[in-house]
């Protein structure tokens, strides 16, 4: 395979995932329609989410509850500290 | 949306042709779900708040999400009493690390779904698992006898929240179902 060809199928990022492909990763079977992508992101992108979500729950004193999944929400546009923490205190 | 989102989730979901065409903010909304070992959350459906597309990428941990049809009155009934036994149409979808699931259309408004409260998935193969020939590693998990322990997952589902400050209010007030 091409240097460049093979550079470009190793991320999927790299070009847009059409119709077509999507049949592909279809859950056949499931209702309509359910779609599975594996390797969606890279390893290192993974490692680079999983800190950013740390170092946000810790700038927000999001104390860790081991009887309570953490759970926030992120909407458009970045959340004012304090409505974040209540994110982070749901009831 | 923080840009550790935007690139490369919220952009490469955005690159996906056609699945979140037609939703009116197209992504607008991410919420993170940290799931320990054992935990997992009731069935249960997302409803109307938001545009019927759902994308879930798992991080740090593989887990079972088990989706169900929801209870038709029209043959149920008579399969029980046939067969003796509840033939509710379900689903084992496996999310392995760094994965994308997408639920769209009548998988989003006619199931619901939910994850056992275990510290291992257990009896995962071609038979029961629903997405077993799509996922990344089939063979560890045949290696491990169909097992698959659960670790420390950290989920994000990204929707497009159609009200935005109404469901906000909503959403903050006090904790809702909507975790995958």
């Amino acid at each position: 395979m091409p240097h460049d060809l093979k550079a470009k199928s190793t991320h999927i990022g790299v070009k847009p995932y059409n119709i077509s492909m999507m049949d592909a990763h279809r859950i056949s079977g499931a209702p309509p329609a359910m779609y599975y992508i594996p390797n969606f992101i890279t390893a290192e992108e993974e490692s680079h989410i999983l800190q950013s979500v740390r170092l946000a729950r810790f700038h927000l004193s999001f104390g860790h509850d081991p009887d309570t999944r953490v759970r926030f929400l992120l909407t458009a546009g970045s959340p004012s500290p304090t409505a974040a923490s209540k994110l982070f205190h749901p009831a | 949306m923080p840009s550790w989102l935007v690139s490369p989730v919220v952009g490469r979901l955005r690159d996906l042709e056609g699945i979140f065409d037609g939703a009116p903010h197209g992504i607008n909304h991410c919420l993170i779900n940290e799931y320990l070992p054992g935990q997992g959350i009731m069935p249960h459906e997302d409803g109307g708040a938001y545009w019927p597309v759902v994308a879930t990428v798992s991080l740090g941990g593989s887990l079972v999400l088990d989706v169900t049809a929801k209870q038709s009155n029209s043959n149920s009934d008579a399969d029980f009493e046939t067969t003796g036994r509840d033939k509710t149409a379900s689903w084992r979808i496996l999310q392995e690390p760094r994965s994308l699931l997408l639920t769209t259309g009548s998988a989003y408004t006619d199931t619901l779904h939910g994850i056992a409260e275990v510290a291992e998935d257990v009896d995962l193969n071609e038979q029961t698992v629903a997405n077993w020939g799509l996922l990344s590693d089939q063979d560890a998990i045949a290696a491990k006898d169909g097992r698959s322990e659960r670790t420390t997952r950290v989920s994000l589902t990204l929707r497009d929240v159609l009200k935005v400050s109404a469901v906000g209010s909503k959403i903050f007030g006090k904790a809702r179902p909507g975790g995958r």
